[in-house]
């Protein structure tokens, strides 16, 4: 082995580059493990969600109402067509009520905790009562969804614990039970009725600001939730009327499901580019390792016979070849924890890690990440050595010599 | 003049532990058209004085003159140069190339001289086939061939470029009498026809007797 | 060459294991490589009806933020007049389209009975003019229609086959959100991958539709796409942009806002590298960085593991480089011959790759993404584009480079004697 020092460097450098990415790519797959299984304080599940549109009068196909009858009722009687499918639960109607948009159509909330004026920026999105009861929303302090569902109704307002914030950050638990301006207006007071659980606009992102507010005037949007198995046959379901009546149509009606992994697309983007990233260079080390032990084995022919004439067992052969191979990671094992005691202190500390990734980390993880790309990388050296090792053990040693 | 002019070459390997004296203040001039056998027990440093004076290895004390210019202050790309257009080389092992044809490894040398075509090459290589009786064989592989057949294609590769020196490294080593014997009327020819002078290491007391002159190696020196 | 692949092909049979294992991790760097080239390069290279994709600017955003400190802030596309005042008349900008640049997708109903939901692109009829579609029947609406709010419509050919089947659709009628619309023309079909030009349904644009903010009507659903003449300089553009904020600004102050320029207009690269937001000055250079650093690794790993796999082929001919050298191939020569050589095999590689990789784009959905997310397969023609093929070929060469020379260099600094008589 000593002979191969040349070989044995080079691959040495190769073990050192592929565990600093293996190592970054676990630790980016390890904080998006950790993010996505972060808990949230609304159910997401068996929703469907779509656009009401109205029929203004400039349209050709605007029918005028008579006195008895508006938006409105034509609205109550989509519900009720919803409604009387068996496959719904509850039909809920808002603006924006939904995560798995881009849109960070906001507010700020301002309200004076003790002495201080306290700031709250939050997304800004709108519920009736119904649509409470259909992302089942729950408070921080315990709250059910049917006393948020009241709260709506009166006309409080709603917000949300938040890890992220702009500012100073407010105190928000003393919120509960506060007025609160609207947009800096002192004439525009809500009354802050509840604090409900984070809810995070993406499942990749952490939880911004949310300010859930009534709803008033004609709503955008509507959200269906589905008793659980029949989602994927709901809109199959519906006959071409179920959605519109009179001047009001509902339209883009999809599964929530569907928007959350159109959402996320960039981020499974990202995972599947840094998960193939990892595959390669595992790849690379196999196949590295399979060329080089290949020709290794073939080199020293005389010499693995020599040693089954000396005793050497079919074993020992085996277990030789492969502990020339694992022995070459001993350096890049202490160069990465190396690297993981010294670098994540000052990662963590400058915000780098970060920065560059879009993602939190912890030491815990770069270890573990550091870990599990030493693990790969070894098991990726005894699928490449097996090969060559196998064979080596099947010399033959009289014919090895003789033709020696 | 004569061609090969060896003054006081001696040739030292070091290693950390052992320092060895492989030549030892080498004396020899060969003449132009001469073909000379240098004889000698194994290790003595016959086949380092050939590698020196084929520009092959650089002496550590002493001077090489060939073709009347000396060559120690030569680059190794101007060695390379003057080895291509001067000097051939035929070496006991044959040391043919074996991913290429016979016309491929004769042309070997032409692959690194400028100034000639395609054309010229190919014609140069299979005049020097047909010389050596070997046209018949020229597309096969060197594992298709006979020790004395591959030797032959060394011995037309080392001619190809026409040089002025030919060097041979136990040439007959590796080949059975009869074979070497043609070998040996190979390489007479050459000398006698082509002006071509020859340097030929050898074990073959016969041979040797059969060359112009004889130098006998002892322990780096020269004995005779 | 004869030669060099009569060499190659001997070497690879007397050596399998490890000429297989160059050639695989060769292909599997260029396969690799050149997925994630082509994936950013169909987001950049011209293709109909992006033709002019290399002189288009965009101006997307606006962004206010109030003069007092912590107060509310606000970003979105812009108003019609905003974009207008913004981008309208420059010098050295041929053509201006104001359009929204993010198709809606609405219910759509014709005479078929079939109702299902397409791409509504709004857009002005300076559009077709910046975009070259390909007019199959009819003619694109008129600045009179659109300043009209006309409800007509131009169809892609699989829309006006889904709304009027077998029948004409020119002169037609379908409902698009209810509304009653005529059709005008019909054009080819459009890949979402060109994702400003692509529609299902081609409408005019409504000009009085504003986003207010706090009594401002400023913002919109607008975005601005400039065809710039042939030679302009886009920062000169730049400028002259630069200089209507500041305009713009003087106004705003007295409302207690002001603009924050971001960079406007961007580039088909700001575009495609997505990092345009409203609030943000777009950096596409973490992008390239980002994508370098991915070259990078794809060409390393496997370079030292090829460079190590020719370390060990050339082992095997150390003798035969000695004979060379001993009949004057000088040490350079036998550096070119070594990297030429390799270069051979490392194409060999690189084709399987390329191969591989244009199969895998064109059978695997999910891909490749247009600017809403939906995945897109690219048509071949695009994937064999000129730019591509060099860059798989520069990617070789690269990886070839990196590769051999140290064993090439290694290689040419044996000493003949020491050479020969190796085993």
């Amino acid at each position: 082995m000593c002979h191969e020092w040349r070989s044995n460097i080079w691959m040495t450098v190769e073990l050192l580059v592929v565990g600093v990415v293996l190592c970054v790519v676990f630790s980016i797959l390890l904080s998006i493990f950790a993010l996505h299984k972060a808990p949230e304080g609304a159910d997401f599940d068996n929703l469907y969600t779509g656009w009401i549109g109205y029929i203004e009068e400039d349209n050709d196909a605007y029918r005028p109402y008579d006195e008895n009858h508006s938006y409105s009722t034509d609205l109550e009687i989509i519900t009720a067509k919803l409604k009387s499918n068996p496959n719904v639960e509850i039909v809920g109607y808002g603006d924006n009520m939904l995560p798995y948009n881009y849109s960070y159509w906001g507010t700020t909330l301002t309200a004076r905790i003790d002495t201080a004026l306290q700031q709250y920026n939050g997304n800004l999105r709108t519920y009736d009562p119904e649509a409470i009861k259909a992302i089942r929303l729950t408070g921080l302090n315990g709250e059910s969804t049917d006393e948020l569902a009241a709260m709506i109704e009166r006309g409080d307002y709603m917000i949300s614990t938040q890890e992220v914030w702009r500012g100073d950050k407010p105190d928000i638990e003393r919120w509960r039970g506060m007025d609160a301006a609207k947009s800096y207006d002192s004439t525009k007071i809500v009354h802050i009725g509840a604090i409900i659980n984070g809810i995070r606009r993406m499942d990749y992102e952490r939880c911004q600001g949310v300010i859930m507010r009534p709803l008033s005037g004609r709503p955008g949007q509507v959200v269906v939730r589905v008793r659980p198995g029949s989602t994927r046959d709901f809109l199959d379901s519906l006959d071409g009327d179920d959605l519109e009546h009179g001047n009001v149509y509902i339209s883009g009606l999809k599964n929530l499901a569907d928007i959350r992994t159109e959402a996320h697309r960039d981020v499974t983007v990202m995972l599947r580019n840094v998960s193939v990233c990892a595959l390669f260079v595992m790849i690379s080390i196999f196949l590295g390792f399979l060329g080089t032990f290949w020709f290794r084995t073939a080199q020293r022919v005389p010499e693995l016979a020599l040693r089954k004439v000396n005793g050497a067992t079919n074993a020992n052969i085996f277990r030789r070849c492969f502990s020339e191979g694992l022995l070459l990671l001993v350096i890049p094992t202490i160069a990465l924890a190396a690297a993981v005691f010294f670098g994540s202190g000052y990662l963590m500390e400058s915000g780098l890690a970060s920065d560059i990734s879009g993602f939190e980390f912890n030491k815990p993880m770069f270890w573990l990440a550091a870990a599990i790309s030493v693990g790969a990388m070894a098991m990726m050296i005894v699928a490449g050595v097996a090969i060559p090792a196998r064979r080596a053990m099947k010399i033959d040693p009289a014919r090895a010599l003789s033709e020696e | 003049m004569p061609i090969i002019e060896l003054s006081g070459i001696c040739k030292v390997y070091r290693t950390k532990e052992i320092e060895t004296t492989a030549l030892d203040n080498i004396n020899m001039s060969v003449e132009k058209g001469e073909f000379v056998s240098v004889m000698g027990p194994s290790g003595c440093g016959k086949s380092t004085l050939l590698n020196i004076t084929g520009l092959l290895d650089r002496p550590t004390a002493g001077t090489v003159r060939l073709l009347d210019r000396d060559c120690n202050g030569l680059s190794d790309t101007a060695l390379s140069h003057f080895r291509n257009e001067n000097i051939g080389f035929v070496f006991q092992s044959f040391h043919l190339i074996p991913s290429l044809s016979v016309e491929d490894n004769v042309e070997l040398p032409l692959d690194y001289r400028n100034g000639l075509s395609g054309a010229d090459r190919r014609r140069r290589v299979d005049e020097v086939l047909e010389r050596l009786g070997l046209s018949h064989r020229k597309k096969h592989m060197p594992s298709q061939l006979s020790g004395g057949q591959c030797q032959r294609v060394a011995i037309a590769r080392a001619i190809v470029g026409r040089p002025s020196i030919i060097l041979a490294d136990e040439p007959t080593g590796n080949l059975d009498s009869r074979m070497g014997a043609e070998v040996m009327d190979l390489l007479h020819d050459l000398n006698t026809t082509d002006g071509i002078t020859i340097v030929m290491v050898t074990h073959n007391e016969l041979q040797a007797k059969q060359t112009d002159r004889i130098v006998r190696f002892f322990d780096g020196r020269i004995i005779s | 060459m004869k030669k060099k692949l009569i060499q190659i092909y001997y070497d690879m049979r007397t050596q399998p294991v490890v000429a297989w294992v160059t050639i695989l991790g060769t292909a599997l760097s260029i396969f690799l490589i050149m997925t994630v080239l082509m994936m950013q390069q169909v987001k950049i290279i011209p293709f109909a009806p992006e033709s002019n994709r290399d002189r288009m600017l965009y101006g997307m955003f606006f962004h206010l933020e109030s003069n007092e400190e912590g107060a509310g802030s606000g970003s979105a596309n812009l108003s019609y007049n905003m974009a207008r005042r913004l981008y309208g008349d420059l010098d050295g900008v041929a053509e201006v389209s104001y359009f929204d640049k993010d198709p809606s997708h609405n219910d759509l109903k014709g005479p078929s009975g079939k109702k299902f939901t397409g791409a509504i692109r709004f857009a002005d009829d300076a559009f077709w003019r910046i975009y070259d579609h390909t007019l199959l029947s009819g003619r694109f609406f008129t600045a009179d229609e659109v300043a009209a709010k006309s409800r007509v419509a131009v169809l892609s050919e699989s829309t006006a086959r889904r709304l009027f089947n077998d029948a004409s659709p020119l002169g037609g009628h379908f409902q698009q959100n209810h509304a009653d619309y005529e059709v005008i023309g019909v054009v080819a079909d459009v890949s979402p991958l060109a994702s400003m030009a692509y529609g299902e349904v081609y409408v005019p644009v409504d000009r009085d539709v504003i986003w207010e903010m706090n009594g401002l009507q400023v913002f919109g659903p607008f975005t601005a796409a400039m065809l710039l003449e042939p030679g302009t300089d886009k920062e000169a553009v730049r400028g002259q942009v630069l200089a209507r904020y500041r305009e713009v600004d003087s106004e705003l102050n007295a409302e207690g806002y002001r603009t924050v320029y971001h960079e406007s207009p961007f580039s088909q690269e700001v575009i495609a590298s997505g990092v345009a937001g409203s609030n943000m000055t777009p950096d596409v250079s973490g992008g390239r960085t980002l994508r370098y650093v991915l070259y990078a690794i794809l060409l390393i790993v496997p370079a030292i593991n090829l460079s190590t796999m020719l370390h060990s082929r050339l082992r095997r001919r150390v003798s035969e480089l000695g004979v060379r050298r001993a009949f004057g191939c000088t040490r350079r020569r036998i550096i070119t011959d070594i990297i030429s050589e390799n270069l051979i095999v490392t194409v060999i590689g690189g084709v399987i790759g390329l191969a591989a990789g244009i199969i895998f784009a064109l059978c695997y959905d999910g891909l490749y993404t247009n600017s809403a997310g939906e995945a897109v397969r690219p048509a071949l023609g695009l994937l064999l584009d000129w730019r591509i093929l060099l860059s798989a070929f520069a990617a070789c060469f690269i990886l070839n480079i990196i590769s051999a020379s140290v064993p090439a260099w290694q290689a040419s600094r044996l000493r003949p004697v020491e050479a020969i008589n190796a085993k």
